[in-house]
C-alpha cells in the first residue's frame, strides 16, 4: 500500500508541476497582452495628439501612461528581466521631456520607441518556434 | 545586499527541496542523467542568485521543470528495462573468467591505468587476482576476486556467525529519540536508571547513546 502511495505521490507531483507551469504560462501571456495593450493605447493617443499639435492633451496622456505604468511595473518586474523595465522607464522619461519642450520630431520618435519597447514584451513571451529557438 | 541575501536563501531552499525529492544517492552512484540534472539545477539557481536583474521565477521554473522531467525519466526507467538500457546504459564486463575483454575496454574508452587505479582502491593490487570485473552504468567498478583470493568468511570455516543488526540510536546531543526506545523495549525511567549507573544524571547531559543487538548500551556524556 505504501509502495503504491509513494508511486502515486511522484506521478501526482509531476502532473501538478506541469499543470502549474502550463496554466501560469498561459495566464502570464494573457496578462502581458492585456497590460501592453492598455499602455500602447495611451502612447498612441499621445502621438496622435502631438501630430495634431495638441501638446496639453499629449502631456495628459503621458500622465495617464505614468499612472498605468506605476501599477503595471510591479507585476512586470516579477516576470521579466529588469532591463526591459529600465528601457521603458528611460524611454518614457525622454518622451515626457521632449513633449514638455515641444520638440515635434524627437517626441514622436521617442514615443514610437516607447511603443516598441512595450509591444516587444508580449511578442517575446509568445509561445513560438522563434522564441523557443 | 539584503535583496541578494533573501534571493540566495529562497533559491537555496528550493534547490534543497528539489534534491530531496529526487532521492538519496551519493555523487559516485548517480546515473549520468541524474548527475547532469544535479549540476544543471545548481547552475540554474546560481544565476538569479547573483544577478538581481533576472527575476527569481526565471530560476524557479527551470528547476521545477528539471525536477518533473527527472522524476518522469526515473519512473520510466523503473518500469521499462528497454528504456533503462537506453537512458542509463548497461554494465560492461571488463574481465570475465580471469580474462581481459580487450574489445570492451576499447568500446568504453577505459584505459588500463584507470582500471588498475580502481582495483587498487578496492585493495586489489594484482590483476591476476580478479575473476570478474564489471564496469557499472554509473561508472563504479564491481570486482569478484578469484576464489583463492577471497577473504575468509565464517561460512568457509563452517561457523555460523552471530546475528547482528545495526545499533539503534537512543540519544543524540541531549535529545531522546522516543520512537527508537520502543524498538529496544526500553522506557525512559529505565534508560535514566542505566545512565545513572554510568554516572550520568540526566538525558540532557548525554552526547550520544545507542544500544546494539546484544542489548549493550554505548553512552558518552557531553564534555561541559
Amino acid at each position: 500500500m505504501s509502495k503504491i502511495n509513494s508511486k502515486l505521490k511522484s506521478i501526482i507531483l509531476v502532473i501538478s508541476i506541469l499543470l502549474i507551469i502550463t496554466i501560469s504560462g498561459i495566464l502570464t501571456l494573457t496578462y502581458f497582452n492585456k497590460t501592453a495593450d492598455k499602455l500602447e493605447k495611451t502612447v498612441i493617443s499621445a502621438s496622435e495628439a502631438i501630430k495634431a499639435n495638441k501638446w496639453d492633451h499629449a502631456a495628459s496622456q503621458l500622465k495617464s501612461f505614468e499612472q498605468s505604468w506605476e501599477k503595471t511595473k510591479f507585476g512586470w518586474a516579477i516576470l521579466l528581466d529588469h532591463f526591459e523595465i529600465d528601457n521603458i522607464d528611460n524611454s518614457f522619461t525622454k518622451s515626457k521631456k521632449f513633449v514638455e519642450a515641444g520638440d515635434f520630431s524627437a517626441s514622436l520618435a521617442e514615443l514610437e520607441a516607447l511603443r516598441e519597447y512595450i509591444l516587444h514584451i508580449p511578442q517575446k513571451e509568445k509561445f513560438t518556434i522563434e522564441n523557443i529557438l | 545586499m539584503l535583496v541578494v541575501f533573501i534571493r540566495t536563501l529562497i533559491l537555496y531552499i528550493i534547490v534543497i527541496i528539489a534534491m530531496r525529492i529526487m532521492g538519496k544517492r551519493q555523487i559516485g552512484q548517480l546515473q549520468p542523467f541524474e548527475l547532469a540534472v544535479a549540476i544543471m539545477i545548481s547552475d540554474l539557481a546560481s544565476v538569479p542568485m547573483q544577478n538581481t536583474g533576472i527575476p527569481l521565477i526565471n530560476g524557479i521554473i527551470p528547476i521545477l521543470t528539471m525536477l518533473a522531467a527527472q522524476i518522469l525519466i526515473s519512473y520510466i526507467s523503473l518500469k521499462s528495462i528497454k528504456a533503462r538500457n537506453i537512458i542509463c546504459g548497461r554494465p560492461s564486463i571488463l574481465i570475465s573468467g580471469g580474462k581481459i575483454n580487450e574489445k570492451v575496454f576499447r568500446n568504453e574508452l577505459y584505459t588500463f591505468n584507470d582500471f588498475l587505479e580502481q582495483l587498487r582502491n578496492k585493495d586489489i593490487y594484482n590483476i591476476a587476482d580478479v575473476e570478474y570485473a564489471i564496469l557499472e552504468s554509473n561508472g563504479q567498478l564491481s570486482v569478484i576476486p578469484k576464489a583463492s583470493k577471497k577473504n575468509v568468511t565464517p561460512e568457509d570455516l563452517n561457523i555460523s556467525g552471530k546475528y547482528e543488526a545495526p545499533a539503534i540510536d537512543l540519544i543524540i546531543d541531549g535529545d531522546l529519540i522516543e520512537n527508537n526506545l520502543d524498538q529496544v523495549k526500553l522506557d525512559k525511567p529505565l534508560l535514566e536508571l542505566e545512565l545513572k549507573k554510568l554516572g550520568i544524571q540526566s538525558i540532557k547531559d548525554v552526547l550520544f547513546a545507542s544500544m546494539d543487538s546484544d542489548g549493550k548500551l554505548f553512552c558518552q556524556a557531553k564534555e561541559d
